[in-house]
C-alpha cells in the first residue's frame, strides 16, 4: 500500500485536475513496476521535477541525480536493454553517471518491446506512424502515463500560450485525429490531453476517419474571425498542404494572437517543401506572423517534447533564429555518428535524448534527426540519410520497395 | 557549369554540363567517327586498348594518380582501396582476356577484319554490326561501370559517350581525359559528361545512340526503358546484391585465417558499396569452426587485418547513422561483433534483409542449400554475385544450384571483386547485345 498512498500524495502536487485520467479503481490495478516502492519514489520525484522544474535555472543538478537512478531502475528492470547496455561494455554495477548509458537507436523500437515491466501490464502503446511501405512500426509501451501526462502542460504553455497567463485558453482547431480515432498515436493523445486544460469553446477536431474536413474547419472560423476571437491551429506539416490544396484560393486572415503548431515532417507527402515554404504558406493563408508559427518535435520513443522558441521569443522581444527548446527533464545533445559522444558545441551531428519521463521504457535514446547545438537550443537539420546510393549496391531504401522485400 | 574539386594540386579534365545544343554537336562528332573507328581491325583497337591498360596497372601512371586522389577527396573511399580496386580491374583487361572475350561473344573473325566481320559462313553469312554511338549512363561512385562501359563500346567499335553520375563524375572524365591523351586513334571517340539525370539531354542521348548502358537503382532503369526510343537498345543494370556461402565442410580450424581474410577482402573493397560487394555470408551450421567462432574470428582478426592495408573511406553523415541503427537492432535481434574493422552481425532473420553497408556483414546460419534459397528469395531476382567455398565435389553443384537460383557469377572467396572482362552483371553477355545481328542469305 505504500506505493498508493505516495502516489496519492503525487496527484495534487502534480496539479491533475479531478483525477481526470486516473481513479481509485485504476491505482488499485497499477502494474507491478509502478507499484515497487523503489520505483514508485522515483516515478513521484520526476513527477515533482517535472512539475517544478525551474525553466530559467540550471537545473542539471537536480536532472543528473535523478538520470543515474533512472539508468540503474532500467538497467535493472529493464532485461533487454541491459543485455544491449552490456553488450556495449557497461558494467551496470559501476554506473557513476547517466551519460555511460549507451543509447538505444530509434529502429529498435521497431523490432524489440523495450519495457522495464511485463509487457501486459502496458496501460497504453504508442506506435510510430510507419509511413515507408513494409516498414514495421515502432511501438513505445507504457504501464502508466501519469509522467507522460505530467511533460505535455508546461512546455505547450511556455512555449505556444506564454502570453495568455495560467489559465489561459483558446479555441483548439486540431488538423490531428482525436485520440478516440487514434489510440495509439502519441500526438493524439497530447491534443487529447490538451483539450480540456487548455481549450476554449469552438474547439474541435477537422481530422477524421483519415479525411480532413476543410469546409467545416473554415465555418468553424467564420464566427470567431468576425469576432475577433484569437484561435490555435495544430497539425502536422503534410495536413496543412492538404488543408490549402483541399481550398484552393481560400485566404483568412486569422485575428491578432491566432497562432498554430505545426508538428511532424513532409517527405513522401503529397509534394515535398521545405519548412520555410510551408511557414510562408500557412502565413499567407491564414494570415498568421511567421512568429505565431511554432514548431513542435515529438517522436513516440519519447515521452516529452520540445517547441521552437518564436512566439515566446517574440512575446519577450527576443530576435534570436528559431531553435527548438528541451525542459528541464529532457537532456538534448548531439553526438557523433562514430563514437556516439557529445560533439563541440555548433558542430553537427546526430540528435540524442534522456528523457526522465521515459522512466519505465528506456530514456536513453539516439536519432537519425541531424543537429545542432546552438543559441541555447536544438537546429534540426533533417534526417541523416544517405540523398542517393553511392555505389551500385541495393540499399535498404531500394530493399523496402521490392516487392516481397522483407524488413522487421 | 563545371565541377571542380577543392584541391589545387588536381589538374583535373573540367566535366562539362553540356547545353542540348552542344550536346548534339558532340554525338554528331562522336557519330562522325564511326566510320574510321570500324574501318580498325578488333585486334587493332584490343591492341591500342592494351597499351593504355598497361599504363593504368603502372602505380605512377599520371592519371591514375589523379582518379585516386580525385575519387579519395570525395571522401568515400581510402587510397589503398582505391589502388586495389584499379590494379583489379584493369588487370582484368589484358590483351588476352579482350580476345578471348571477343572471340566468345562476336566471333574469331571480328579480331582480324574491319567493317561488318562475319561469324558464321555456312551458306549464309551473319554479320554483327556494330553500332553508330553507344551511350552510357553511370550511376554511384565505384569504378567498375565506367571503365566496363568504355571497353565494351570500344570492343564493339562504337564511339562512346559516358554520362557521368553527377555526385562522382571523375573517374569517367578521368578515363576519357587518359585515352584522348594517349590512344588518340580510340580518344577521338569517347567524350564524358554530366547532367541530372531528368534533363533534356539525357532524352537527347537515348535518341542519338543505337545501344545504351543503363546503371542505377531500378526506378531509374524503369525510368529510362520508358524514356527510350524504340530503336534504341536500353541495356539495364540495375543495383544488385552479392552474397558468400560457406558450405559446412569448408569451415575448418586449419583454413580458417585464410578464408576469413578472403572474406574480408571481399567485405573491405569498395567498402561494401560496390554490387559485388557481400552484405551477408550464408554458412552451413555443423562445421568444424562454429558459425559464432567464424563471426568472432572474421570481426577480430581478419577484418581488422585487411582494414590495417585498406583501411575504410570516410563514412557519410547517413552511412554513419545508418550502422548506428542497424548494429542496435542487431544487437536486440541478433548477435553483433564490433570490431576495428568493421562488424558482423549473426542474424536470425528468417528472409534476407540488406547490410547498411560500410563493412558491416551479416551472417546467417542454414542448414543446407534449400534453407539458403529461402533466405535469398527476396533477393532472388537482384543477386548479383556468390564467393563459394566448398570442397571440389560440392561447389560444382552448389555453384550450378546458386546459377539457376539467379545469381549471375560465382566465385571463390576473395576473388567477388576482382571479375574477369567476359563477367558483366545480370548475367548478359558484355559485347553481344550492343551489336546487331544481320544475316545474309543469298
Amino acid at each position: 500500500m505504500t506505493g498508493i498512498a505516495r502516489r496519492t500524495w503525487l496527484l495534487p502536487s502534480m496539479g491533475i485536475q479531478g483525477g481526470a485520467s486516473i481513479d481509485g479503481a485504476y491505482m488499485l490495478e497499477l502494474p507491478h513496476i509502478a507499484t515497487n516502492p523503489d520505483t514508485v519514489q522515483l516515478l513521484t520525484e520526476i513527477a515533482h521535477f517535472i512539475h517544478s522544474a525551474d525553466f530559467e535555472r540550471d537545473e542539471s543538478t537536480r536532472f543528473d541525480r535523478l538520470a543515474l537512478d533512472v539508468a540503474r531502475l532500467q538497467l535493472t528492470y529493464n532485461l533487454p536493454y541491459r543485455r544491449f547496455a552490456k553488450s556495449r561494455g557497461l558494467n551496470p554495477d559501476k554506473l557513476q553517471h547517466w551519460r555511460e548509458l549507451p543509447p538505444v537507436p530509434t529502429d529498435v523500437f521497431k523490432v524489440v518491446d523495450l519495457t522495464s515491466f511485463p509487457l501486459g501490464q502496458a496501460v497504453r502503446t504508442f506506435r510510430t506512424s510507419g509511413t515507408t511501405r513494409g516498414q514495421a512500426r515502432g511501438r513505445h509501451h507504457f504501464a502508466t502515463l501519469e509522467l507522460y501526462d505530467a511533460a505535455i502542460l508546461p512546455m505547450f504553455r511556455r512555449y505556444l500560450l506564454p502570453d495568455l497567463g495560467e489559465d489561459g485558453r483558446l479555441p483548439l482547431l486540431s488538423l490531428i485525429p482525436s485520440p478516440a480515432e487514434l489510440t495509439d498515436s502519441s500526438l493524439s493523445h497530447m491534443v487529447g490531453f490538451l483539450m480540456p486544460r487548455v481549450a476554449s469553446e469552438g474547439a474541435g477536431y477537422y481530422m477524421r476517419e483519415g479525411r480532413l474536413d476543410a469546409e467545416g474547419l473554415a465555418r468553424t472560423l467564420e464566427p470567431l474571425i468576425k469576432d475577433q476571437q484569437p484561435v490555435m491551429i495544430l497539425g502536422t506539416a503534410f495536413s496543412f498542404v492538404y488543408l490549402f490544396e483541399a481550398l484552393p484560393g481560400w485566404t483568412v486572415q486569422l485575428p491578432a494572437g491566432s497562432r498554430v503548431m505545426e508538428t511532424g515532417g513532409l517527405k513522401g507527402r503529397v509534394r515535398e517543401i521545405s519548412r520555410p515554404e510551408l511557414y510562408q504558406l500557412i502565413s499567407t493563408r491564414l494570415g498568421v506572423p511567421e512568429h505565431q508559427i511554432v514548431a513542435e518535435y515529438g517522436m513516440t520513443e519519447l515521452s516529452s517534447q520540445l517547441y521552437d522558441s518564436s512566439l515566446r521569443d517574440h512575446w519577450r522581444g527576443n530576435g534570436r533564429p528559431r531553435r527548438l527548446m528541451a525542459p528541464p527533464w529532457l537532456k538534448v545533445e548531439v553526438v557523433d555518428p562514430v563514437t556516439l559522444k557529445p560533439v563541440p558545441q555548433g558542430s553537427i551531428g546526430l540528435v540524442r535524448f534522456f528523457d526522465l519521463a521515459n522512466l519505465f521504457s528506456v530514456s536513453s535514446i539516439v536519432t537519425s534527426d541531424l543537429g545542432r547545438i546552438s543559441e541555447g537550443g536544438l537546429e534540426l537539420l533533417g534526417r541523416a540519410t544517405e540523398a542517393e546510393a553511392r555505389g551500385c549496391s541495393l540499399t535498404t531504401e531500394e530493399m523496402l520497395e521490392l516487392e516481397g522485400g522483407n524488413r522487421p | 557549369m563545371t565541377i571542380q574539386l577543392s584541391s589545387p594540386e588536381f589538374l583535373l579534365p573540367p566535366v562539362e554540363t553540356p547545353s542540348p545544343e552542344s550536346l548534339e554537336q558532340t554525338l554528331t562528332r562522336l557519330k562522325a567517327e564511326a566510320p574510321t573507328l570500324q574501318r580498325m581491325t578488333g585486334m587493332a583497337v584490343i591492341e591500342a586498348l592494351s597499351r593504355w591498360v598497361t599504363l593504368w596497372l603502372q602505380p605512377d601512371f599520371f592519371w591514375r594518380r589523379q582518379a585516386v586522389k580525385a575519387l579519395h577527396e570525395l571522401g568515400d573511399f581510402s587510397e589503398p582501396v582505391l589502388e586495389e580496386g584499379l590494379d583489379e580491374l584493369f588487370g582484368a583487361w589484358s590483351r588476352e582476356a579482350m580476345i578471348e572475350l571477343v572471340t566468345w561473344e562476336l566471333g574469331a573473325a571480328w579480331l582480324e577484319e574491319g567493317g561488318q566481320a562475319p561469324i558464321s559462313l555456312d551458306g549464309m553469312s551473319r554479320r554483327h554490326i556494330s553500332p553508330q554511338l553507344v551511350g552510357a549512363i553511370l550511376a554511384g561512385n565505384v569504378p567498375p561501370p565506367s571503365l566496363q562501359a568504355l571497353m565494351a563500346g570500344l570492343l564493339v567499335r562504337s564511339p562512346v559517350f559516358l554520362k557521368a553520375s553527377r555526385r562522382a563524375p571523375w573517374f569517367p572524365a578521368i578515363l576519357v581525359a587518359s585515352l584522348q591523351a594517349h590512344v588518340p586513334e580510340l580518344g577521338a571517340c569517347v567524350e564524358c559528361g554530366v547532367w541530372e539525370g531528368e534533363a533534356t539531354q539525357t532524352t537527347i542521348l537515348l535518341r542519338s545512340a543505337e545501344a545504351v548502358l543503363a546503371y542505377g537503382n531500378d526506378s531509374t532503369i524503369r525510368q529510362l526503358k520508358a524514356q527510350c526510343p524504340l530503336h534504341t537498345r536500353l541495356l539495364g543494370h540495375g543495383h544488385r546484391v552479392s552474397v558468400a556461402y560457406l558450405a559446412r565442410e569448408s569451415l575448418l580450424d586449419n583454413s580458417l585465417a585464410l578464408m576469413g581474410q578472403a572474406l574480408a577482402r571481399d567485405i573491405a573493397l569498395y567498402d561494401q558499396q560496390g554490387c559485388l560487394s557481400p552484405h551477408v555470408i550464408v554458412v552451413e551450421e555443423s562445421g568444424e569452426v562454429s558459425v559464432p567462432a567464424l563471426c568472432e574470428h572474421l570481426a577480430s582478426v581478419a577484418m581488422p587485418e585487411v582494414a590495417r592495408r585498406w583501411p575504410l573511406g570516410q563514412l557519410s553523415l547517413g552511412q554513419a547513422s545508418a550502422q548506428v541503427q542497424f548494429k542496435g537492432v542487431v544487437s536486440f535481434t541478433g548477435e553483433l561483433w564490433d570490431g576495428e574493422g568493421g562488424a558482423v552481425c549473426l542474424t536470425e532473420a528468417e528472409h534476407f534483409e540488406p547490410s547498411c553497408l560500410g563493412r558491416v556483414v551479416l551472417v546467417k546460419a542454414v542448414s543446407g542449400l534449400p534453407d539458403a534459397l529461402r533466405y535469398l528469395e527476396p533477393i532472388r531476382h537482384h543477386l548479383q554475385g556468390v564467393a563459394l567455398e566448398a570442397d571440389e565435389v560440392r561447389w560444382q553443384s552448389l555453384a550450378l544450384g546458386l546459377g539457376a537460383f539467379g545469381a549471375s557469377r560465382i566465385c571463390r572467396p576473395g576473388q567477388l571483386q576482382a571479375p574477369s572482362a567476359a563477367w558483366t552483371g545480370d548475367g548478359s553477355p558484355v559485347l553481344r547485345d550492343l551489336t546487331r545481328l544481320v544475316t545474309l542469305e543469298p
